[in-house]
């Protein structure tokens, strides 16, 4: 696995808690948003979302609740509960914390690379 | 048969998880393939075409069936867990709970097949309850009461 695969594969948390603290959402949408929010960054295979939307589902971080739609099929909704409003601040935190800490060595890196040119 | 229902077939194939949930995932999983084809074909692209491209943005089903498997498999080890209750309810009664008694109040007696089986029932009630969405608990369920059943006559 590429190192930008497995920090992606890591960030898939928080991404969706704060997708879906906007409004309920579901899986298919999700994965349009997160596509089109990230200029294609974020567009892994979109049936890996749902094993993560199913784990949060059962963490209690998510609700999901079925919709019927008048035109074309079910749709599963998944909302925000509580317990991921919580989460979402304490993952939002660390991933802060954990980007600003990675800048700051990385600065270093390129401040001495420019030096040595 | 459609590409999509080509794929729902395999990936129920693969998923290995309780009646309810199975339904549950494929009916979500059809949902969004439909409305990717659909988007597809807007874009331009026929039936057949839109589909095959939904599934492969989708990703393989024997994959995706296998990170389904292990969310869900949590619910099969409970209910494996659960079926055990009623043996060991069974045989903690017999072994340890009835012998304290008789030594405490001096109790030599046999208690009858019945009493056994009426608390052995009423033990085996409590995972049958809670376990009707699991398929493989109740297989599980059915194997630990034939056990605690024959215990009982021993």
């Amino acid at each position: 696995m590429s190192p930008a695969r497995d920090m992606r594969k890591g960030s898939t948390t928080v991404l969706i808690l704060s997708l879906v603290a906007e409004r309920p959402m579901y899986g298919y949408q999700i994965a349009q948003e997160l596509g089109r929010r990230s200029d294609g960054y974020f567009d892994f295979k979109e049936g890996t979302l749902y094993p993560a939307l199913h784990r949060m589902e059962k963490e209690g971080l998510l609700r999901g609740e079925w919709q019927i739609v008048a035109e074309g099929p079910s749709r599963k909704y998944y909302h925000i509960t509580e317990k991921g409003k919580r989460a979402l601040v304490d993952v939002a935190a660390e991933w802060t914390t954990f980007s600003r800490k990675i800048l700051a060595i990385l600065e270093n890196v390129q401040g001495a690379r420019s030096g040595t040119m | 048969m459609t590409e999509i229902q080509t794929y729902l077939q395999e990936l129920r194939r693969h998923l290995s998880v309780d009646a309810t949930t199975e339904e549950e995932i494929l009916k979500e999983v059809r949902s969004h393939l439909e409305e990717s084809a659909v988007a597809l074909q807007a874009e331009g692209l026929c039936v057949q075409e839109s589909q095959r491209l939904a599934i492969e943005r989708f990703g393989n089903a024997r994959e995706v069936a296998g990170l389904m498997r292990r969310v869900h498999s949590s619910s099969v080890n409970e209910a494996i867990l659960a079926s055990c209750l009623p043996v060991a309810l069974t045989l903690s009664f017999k072994w340890v709970a009835l012998p304290l008694l008789a030594s405490i109040g001096h109790w030599q007696g046999n208690p009858t097949p019945i009493i056994f089986g009426a608390l052995a029932m009423l033990a085996l009630l409590v995972p049958g309850l809670t376990m009707h969405r699991w398929r493989y608990g109740y297989a599980a369920w059915a194997f630990f009461s034939v056990i605690a059943i024959a215990e009982i006559g021993t």
